[in-house]
C-alpha cells in the first residue's frame, strides 16, 4: 500500500518539476512604429571581463564594451561590411595605396568634453604600438605603416609613417600598399584614448576606468558581477543612439542565462548563451519563434593535416580525408548550428562560391582511389592521433570524424587537450598531425581567412600560425599581389584561385561554418546582428512602456508568428 | 602552549611554501600562458612581445625566485588578464566567498543539530530512519547535482528564491546568497546531524544527564543545558576541518549560481592560465584549511589537557 502511495508522491513532485513556468514571453512592447529613446537593455556574459582597454581587448566578451565605449576613425555601416566613415569625416587614398589622409570631423571629443585633436591619435595609437607600454595582441595588423620596426623595437622615439600636419588631419604611410587597410583602421586597437587621463591614472588602471569617444560610457563596474554603461551625449552620431543604458551581467553560466531570459530579467541572449537544449525548445516554441534570428556566422571550422609530417605529407592521403567526411552527418549531429562547409570562405565573405567543381565533397568511393593512389589500398598501417580542443563540441567532432576516416582505413586516436595546451602545441613543428581547427573572422576580407592559415610567412618553428605548415610559393605570389591589386573585382579573383589552389593540395579538410542563432525579447528593436559585430547592441530601442503578454489574446497572432518563422532568416536583411 | 602554537606555525609555513612550489613549477608545464593572454589570432611577434613584457620569457629558476622574492614581501604579483594586483582582485571577492561561508555555517549548523538532535530523541522511529536516511541522501549528493537541481525547481519555476547572480544591497546579497549556500551547506548538515546523533546518544545515556533528570529538571532543559552542550564539542571542532570542503564547494557552486566569488576567480584563473592569480587562490585556500586545521588543534588543546602536553 506504501509503495503506490510513494509512487504518486513522485510522480507528482516530476509533474510540478516538469512544469514549464514561461511558456511564452512575458512582455510585449508597446507597439510603437518609430524608434524610442530610453530604457535599460541587459543581458549577460559567460566570461568575466577582464579590461575596457581597446589596445589590449582581445576575447569576445571584451570586445562588447570595447566597441560601445571607444571609437575609431572608422567604422563598419549597420548590417554591412561597408567602410563607413566614424570620427574622421572622409579620406582619401593616393593613386599608388601607400598614403591615406584622414579628416577629422568638426567638435569631436572625448566623453569627458576634452576635445580630440590629430595628436590624440598619434598618442593613442603609438601607446598602441609600444611594446614596453601595454603589449597589445593587435600591434602586428599595422606593420605595414613607415616604421613600424624601428618604433617597435625603440629605435624611434615616434611612428615615422604617422603624420599630423594639422589638428583635424592625420597622414598614414604604407611601406606597401595594401587594400585592406581601411578594414584594419577599422579593428578597435586603433580607438582614440585620451592622454589627460592616461598621464593621471596609467595604463593598468585604463582598462577598469575607461574613458573614450564611443556612444556609451562606462558608469559602473562591479568585479566579476556587472558593468553599466550609459549613453554618451558627447558622441558624434547620438541622435542615433536610443538606449539609456546598457547593463551586462559577468559571470553568468549558459544555464542561468536562458533561465533568466525567459523569466524576462534580461532582454537579449546570444548563440553561447544556448545550450543545446535551450536551442532546440527555442526552435519549436511558436511563442517565441518570431523573436529567433538565425545569421550565417564568420567561422570556418575544420581539419588542418601537417602537410609535413608522414601521412600527411602525402597529397592523396590529405585529399582521401577531404573526400571522407560526412559533413551533413556532422551538421545533423550539431542540430544544425552549423552548415556544412566544402571551402575555406564562409558566405558572408566576398569570395565566396556557392558552386566551384573543386569544392571538397563526401564521396567514399574517391576517398579510396585516393587512398590507393597514396599507395595505402587497404588503409594506413599506423594510428594518426586527432588533437583536439577541450569541451563537447570538440568531442562530437572528433568521434564522427574518427568513424569517418575509420572507413578509408585510418585509425584515428583522439587527443583531447586544454586551450592553453592546445594552442601552443599546435604551432610548433612537426609536432601535430592532425588537429581539429578552424578560423573566426576579424575583418570581412578573404585574405583574413588565407594569409595567417596558409600564406609560408606565418610559419614559424613555435607559434606558427599555419598550423598545417603548408607553404607554397605559387599561393604565395597569388596572394601578395591580390593585396596590391586596386581593381576590387580583380583582387576577389585573385582569392578565388588562391582558394583553388587549396583545394586541390587540401592542407584543411573543411567542416563547416558556424550559424548563429540569436533571440530577443519582443520589444528589443532596431537590432539585428551585425556581419562583423555581433553582439553589438548599442544602435537598438527598447519599445516601452512594456505590455504584459496573455496568451488567450496573442492565439490569433499565433497563425502570423508561424508565418513570420519562415522569414526569420530573412529578418537580418530587414530594415526593422 | 606557546611552543605548541609557534611548531605548529613554523609547521604551516612549510606546508605553505611547500604549496607555493609544487603549484609553481606544476602550473608551468600545463601550457601556454601567452597564447591565453593574446588571443589565438595574436602574431608570433606580438606574443614575443607580451612574452617578454611578463618576463615569462625567463628560465623557470628565475621565474620562481622573482614569485618568491615578491610573495616574501607579501606582493602576490598581478593578473596577467586583468593586469589589477591579485591582492586588489582577491579583496573584491573573498568578503562574498566569506559571506557565503558564513551563511553556509549557520545552515550547516542550525539545521544539523536541529536533525541530529530529533534523531537522537526518537531513536528508534520512523523519525529516526527518516533524518538518517536524508542525511545519506545529503551526503551522497554531489553539489554539481544538487545546486543545479534548487536553481531549476526552486527559484525557475517556483519563483521563491532570485535565478542566481549577487544582488544589489546587503539584504540583497543575503537573499541571493541562501540558494547556493544551502548547496554548499547540505553535506555539511548532513555529516553535522549524524555527529550530533551520535555524540547525544552517548550522552544521554550518561549519569550526569541521569542525575539532571532524576533533580526534576524539564525535558527540554535537560537536552539544552546539559546534554546537548557537551554533544556539541566535537561539532564546533568539526567545523575547522571543513574549510576545505567548503573551498571546493565554492568554486562549484559559485558557477551554478553566478555568486562572483573566489571560487570563480580561481575556476576562471585556472582555464584563463593567469598563473599569478592561479598562484594566490591556492595559497589563500591553503591558508585557510590550514587555519582552520591549526584552530581545531587550539580548541581541542584547550579543552584536553592531555594534547597540550604530548
Amino acid at each position: 500500500m506504501r509503495a503506490p502511495v510513494a509512487a504518486t508522491a513522485l510522480l507528482a513532485l516530476g509533474a510540478v518539476a516538469c512544469r514549464d513556468p514561461y511558456p511564452h514571453p512575458r512582455f510585449l512592447g508597446a507597439g510603437s512604429a518609430t524608434p524610442r529613446r530610453g530604457g535599460t537593455l541587459r543581458f549577460a556574459f559567460e566570461a568575466d571581463l577582464t579590461t575596457v582597454d581597446p589596445a589590449r581587448a582581445s576575447d569576445t566578451l571584451a570586445a562588447v564594451p570595447t566597441r560601445l565605449v571607444h571609437e575609431g576613425l572608422v567604422n563598419y555601416a549597420p548590417q554591412s561590411t561597408d567602410v563607413v566613415p566614424a570620427l574622421a569625416e572622409r579620406w582619401e587614398v593616393s593613386a599608388d595605396g601607400r598614403m591615406y589622409t584622414f579628416h577629422l570631423r568638426p567638435g569631436i571629443a572625448f566623453s569627458d568634453g576634452t576635445p580630440i585633436t590629430s595628436d590624440d591619435f598619434r598618442y593613442s595609437w603609438e601607446r598602441m604600438l609600444n611594446p614596453r607600454r601595454i603589449p597589445s595582441p593587435g600591434a602586428e595588423n599595422y606593420r605595414l605603416i613607415v616604421g613600424f620596426d624601428a618604433f617597435r623595437e625603440g629605435r624611434a622615439a615616434h611612428l615615422a609613417g604617422l603624420e599630423t600636419p594639422d589638428p583635424r588631419t592625420v597622414v598614414l604611410r604604407l611601406t606597401d600598399a595594401d587594400r585592406t587597410f581601411l578594414h584594419v583602421m577599422a579593428m578597435r586597437f586603433v580607438s582614440v584614448v585620451p592622454r589627460h587621463v592616461l598621464e593621471r591614472i596609467g595604463d593598468e588602471r585604463f582598462g577598469q576606468q575607461p574613458v573614450g569617444a564611443g556612444p556609451f560610457t562606462l558608469e559602473r563596474w562591479e568585479p566579476n558581477a556587472r558593468i553599466v554603461m550609459r549613453r554618451n551625449p558627447r558622441y558624434w552620431n547620438a541622435q542615433a543612439i536610443y538606449l539609456d543604458r546598457i547593463e551586462v551581467e559577468l559571470s553568468v553560466a549558459r544555464h542561468l542565462q536562458f533561465m533568466r531570459f525567459l523569466a524576462g530579467e534580461i532582454d537579449y541572449a546570444h548563440n553561447y548563451s544556448l545550450g543545446t537544449a535551450d536551442y532546440l525548445w527555442l526552435l519549436n516554441n511558436r511563442a517565441w519563434r518570431p523573436y529567433v534570428v538565425r545569421q550565417p556566422g564568420t567561422l570556418i571550422g575544420g581539419f588542418m593535416m601537417n602537410t609535413e609530417m608522414p601521412p600527411f605529407d602525402n597529397v592523396h592521403v590529405r585529399r582521401a580525408v577531404t573526400y571522407a567526411l560526412d559533413r551533413d552527418a556532422i551538421a545533423r549531429a550539431r542540430n544544425y548550428r552549423i552548415a556544412p562547409a566544402w571551402s575555406l570562405y564562409p558566405p558572408t565573405v566576398p569570395g565566396y562560391r556557392a558552386r566551384n567543381p573543386l569544392h571538397q565533397r563526401f564521396d567514399l568511393a574517391a576517398a579510396r582511389r585516393e587512398m590507393a593512389l597514396a599507395g595505402y589500398p587497404n588503409g594506413l598501417p599506423e594510428e594518426v592521433t586527432l588533437w583536439l580542443g577541450e569541451g563537447e563540441t570538440g568531442s562530437i567532432y572528433g568521434d564522427l570524424v574518427q568513424a569517418d576516416l575509420r572507413r578509408i582505413g585510418i585509425r584515428v586516436r583522439q587527443r583531447p587537450a586544454a586551450f592553453s595546451i592546445y594552442y601552443a602545441t599546435l604551432g610548433r613543428r612537426r609536432t601535430v598531425q592532425l588537429a581539429f581547427t578552424g578560423w573566426q573572422m576579424d575583418y570581412p576580407d578573404p585574405s583574413n581567412f588565407i594569409e595567417p592559415n596558409f600564406h609560408s610567412r606565418a610559419i614559424h618553428d613555435e607559434q606558427s600560425s599555419n598550423y598545417a605548415f603548408y607553404s607554397n610559393p605559387a599561393l604565395d605570389r597569388t596572394l601578395d599581389q591580390a593585396k596590391i591589386e586596386p581593381d576590387a573585382a580583380a583582387r576577389i579573383g585573385l582569392y578565388q584561385q588562391a582558394e583553388d589552389m587549396l583545394l586541390r593540395d587540401a592542407p584543411w579538410a573543411y567542416m563547416y561554418t558556424s550559424l548563429n542563432t540569436f533571440v530577443t525579447q519582443p520589444y528589443v528593436r532596431g537590432w539585428a546582428p551585425h556581419p562583423v559585430w555581433p553582439d553589438y547592441l548599442g544602435e537598438a530601442w527598447l519599445d516601452l512602456p512594456l505590455r504584459r503578454y496573455v496568451a488567450g489574446r496573442e492565439s490569433h497572432r499565433r497563425a502570423l508568428g508561424a508565418l513570420a518563422a519562415f522569414a526569420t532568416p530573412f529578418r537580418s536583411m530587414g530594415a526593422r | 602552549m606557546i611552543r605548541f602554537i609557534l611548531r605548529r606555525l613554523g609547521w604551516s609555513l612549510v606546508v605553505l611554501w611547500l604549496v607555493a612550489t609544487v603549484t609553481f613549477f606544476g602550473s608551468l608545464r600545463v601550457g601556454d600562458p601567452v597564447a591565453m593572454i593574446a588571443g589565438p589570432h595574436a602574431s608570433a611577434r606580438d606574443r614575443d612581445y607580451i612574452r617578454r613584457f611578463y618576463h615569462l620569457d625567463r628560465p623557470p629558476a628565475e621565474q620562481y625566485a622573482r614569485y618568491m622574492g615578491n610573495l616574501v614581501k607579501g606582493d602576490l604579483g598581478r593578473s596577467f588578464r586583468y593586469r589589477q594586483p591579485v591582492a586588489t582582485l582577491i579583496a573584491v571577492r573573498l568578503p562574498r566567498t566569506l559571506l557565503l561561508g558564513v551563511m553556509v555555517i549557520a545552515f550547516e549548523l542550525f539545521f544539523g543539530i536541529l536533525a541530529g538532535t530529533i534523531a537522537a530523541l526518537r531513536r528508534g522511529t520512523r523519525t529516526e530512519s527518516l533524518v538518517l536516511g536524508a542525511t545519506f541522501v545529503g551526503i551522497s549528493t554531489p553539489t554539481f547535482l544538487s545546486g543545479k537541481l534548487f536553481l531549476f525547481i526552486v527559484a525557475y519555476q517556483w519563483g521563491w528564491f532570485p535565478i542566481g547572480g549577487y544582488g544589489d544591497t546587503a539584504l540583497g546579497h543575503v537573499w541571493h546568497g541562501i540558494l547556493p549556500a544551502v548547496t554548499i551547506g547540505l553535506l555539511g548538515t548532513a555529516w553535522q546531524a549524524r555527529l550530533v546523533r551520535g555524540e547525544l546518544v552517548e550522552v544521554l545515556q550518561s549519569d550526569y544527564v541521569r542525575t539532571a533528570r532524576a533533580k526534576g529538571l524539564s525535558p527540554a532543559a535537560v537536552v539544552v543545558k546539559h546534554a546537548l552542550r557537551n554533544a556539541l564539542l566535537p561539532v564546533l571542532t568539526s567545523l575547522g576541518l571543513s574549510f576545505g570542503a567548503l573551498f571546493s564547494g565554492a568554486i562549484v557552486t559559485e558557477a551554478i549560481f553566478a555568486w562572483p566569488g573566489l571560487g570563480r576567480l580561481a575556476f576562471e584563473a585556472i582555464t584563463g592560465m593567469d598563473l599569478p592569480v592561479m598562484m594566490g587562490t591556492v595559497l589563500l585556500a591553503s591558508t585557510g584549511i590550514l587555519a582552520g586545521n591549526l584552530l581545531t588543534d587550539l580548541l581541542y588543546a584547550a579543552l584536553d589537557p592531555r594534547i597540550r602536553r604530548g
